[in-house]
């Protein structure tokens, strides 16, 4: 029989299984009458298990944590493709002296565009955040002042905030969030410097499993001195009366400038049943006909 | 194509491959995870019947090697077995390797472009998958890897 000659690309090919068959054949004849081929296609054999048994990806495991980051990540990419760009510049100060709530303490800002995120809530145990926060280039929020969440978790979950002084612990304020929506939170929701705030989320995800959420993303999209922001609400409720001839605003109406005004007035029932309001408010009020039931 | 879950399917082969390329488990981690970030980014432009495991690895190689030349680390350009190749000189490991030690330095003193044949072989890859990857035909792929591994023969045995 003839020699057939099969070079060493071909051989290591053989070895690495990566030859159609008419190939694998050339190579196998080669191999019957080469001793030499033989002892080299060992050398590739054992090379090549070498590399696999030491690169074998079978042996990497993603962590939870990488996992998480990018469905996160996806997550939040695709709702900045789709959200339109949120307007700030309605924020104004007071005396150029605003503080920031304090579980916004933990956050990081994102420059001017007012964007806060919690790097790590742990799993187990809910963070505490305590204490103000000042706002590169802007100030901080005060207490007096309202603000929303906006929810960027890709799961819809509930949360809750307490206030959380020595051994009490009390719900501030709760509610549920879809994926992207705002969380509103009224003003009611104010720190004082002695107690700290803990925000709890519940998350569920498509396998039914309960997790807190380890990323949030907050915004403050709306921040006003609490006078001012009653008497807008005030006057849009006016405006409204004025239109309608009643005060039966339905649930989730905006004027025609985006002014929330079914969310003003939720806002003042919740003060007016927890003894928040002021009695000239509510005389002005019941003075329009307003109805502290919904 | 749900770019984010193939993504984390091919997680573990893009470790690998990065790992080879910065010597690093904490670098290597941050460089696949800015390849995940852009693609994620710029996942509608891509073609949705992309190879998505060969993009990330060509991305992973380009970012790694604009990396190289932004921060001015230092590669010397060397000549092995007639072949220009590059060799990573800065050493950056922070981090802990999870594979074999040895494996990594003989890997390392082969260079580059055997280095990363090999580990792409390693991880899986066919030599029709490396030789669109390298943007090479099959038979550079063939005679390459004869030669590498010949390397890497001669190094294991010496060692």
């Amino acid at each position: 029989m003839a020699d057939i000659i099969v070079d060493d690309g071909l051989l290591v090919a053989y070895a690495d299984n990566q030859l159609d068959s008419e190939q694998r054949e050339l190579v196998e004849k080669a191999l019957q009458s080469s001793e030499s081929l033989r002892l080299k296609l060992n050398k590739f054999n054992t090379s090549g298990a070498i590399l696999r048994a030491n690169l074998d990806v079978g042996q990497e495991v993603i962590p939870d944590h990488i996992r998480h980051r990018i469905l996160m990540l996806d997550q939040q990419i695709k709702k900045e493709r789709i959200r339109p760009r949120l307007e700030t510049e309605d924020f104004t100060r007071d005396n150029g002296l605003l503080e920031i709530p304090a579980f916004l303490r933990r956050s990081t800002v994102e420059d001017s565009s007012l964007s806060f995120s919690f790097s790590e809530i742990d799993i187990l145990e809910p963070a505490v955040f305590q204490n103000d926060v000042e706002i590169p280039n802007f100030g901080t929020i005060t207490p007096n002042d309202s603000f929303s969440i906006v929810w960027a978790s890709p799961l819809d979950g509930d949360f809750s905030i307490f206030e959380i002084t020595g051994d009490n612990r009390k719900l501030l304020f709760s509610g549920k969030a879809l994926n992207g929506s705002f969380l509103d939170v009224p003003p009611l929701v104010r720190v004082s410097a002695q107690s700290e705030l803990k925000l709890e989320i519940k998350v569920k995800n498509s396998e039914e499993t309960v997790i807190i959420t380890k990323e949030i993303r907050l915004k403050v999209v709306s921040v006003q001195n609490n006078k001012e922001k009653w008497e807008q609400g005030f006057s849009e409720l006016l405006a409204y009366k004025k239109e309608f001839g009643d005060c039966l605003v339905t649930q989730g109406y905006k004027t025609e400038t985006s002014y929330p005004l079914s969310q003003w007035i939720s806002e003042q029932r919740f003060d007016y049943k927890t003894k928040k309001i002021h009695e000239e408010r509510i005389k002005r009020l019941e003075k329009l006909g307003f109805d502290w039931v919904a | 194509m749900d770019f984010a879950n193939t993504l984390i399917a091919i997680w573990p082969k893009l470790m690998k491959y990065s790992r080879s390329l910065t010597k690093g488990n904490y670098a290597a981690e941050d460089l696949v995870m800015e390849v995940i970030t852009k693609i994620l980014e710029s996942a509608e432009r891509i073609d949705p019947d992309t190879n998505l495991e060969a993009y990330a690895i060509r991305a992973i190689k380009n970012t790694f090697l604009n990396e190289v030349e932004r921060d001015k680390k230092t590669i010397s350009e060397i000549k092995v077995s007639g072949e220009s190749i590059y060799e990573e000189t800065c050493d950056e490991n922070s981090g802990k390797f999870t594979e074999s030690e040895d494996l990594e330095k003989i890997l390392m003193n082969l260079g580059f472009k055997c280095k990363e044949i090999l580990v792409l072989f390693g991880i899986g890859s066919s030599y029709k998958e490396i030789a669109s990857l390298l943007d090479v035909k099959i038979g550079t792929v063939m005679s390459r890897m004869s030669r590498c591994r010949d390397s890497l023969t001669d190094q294991l045995e010496a060692s």
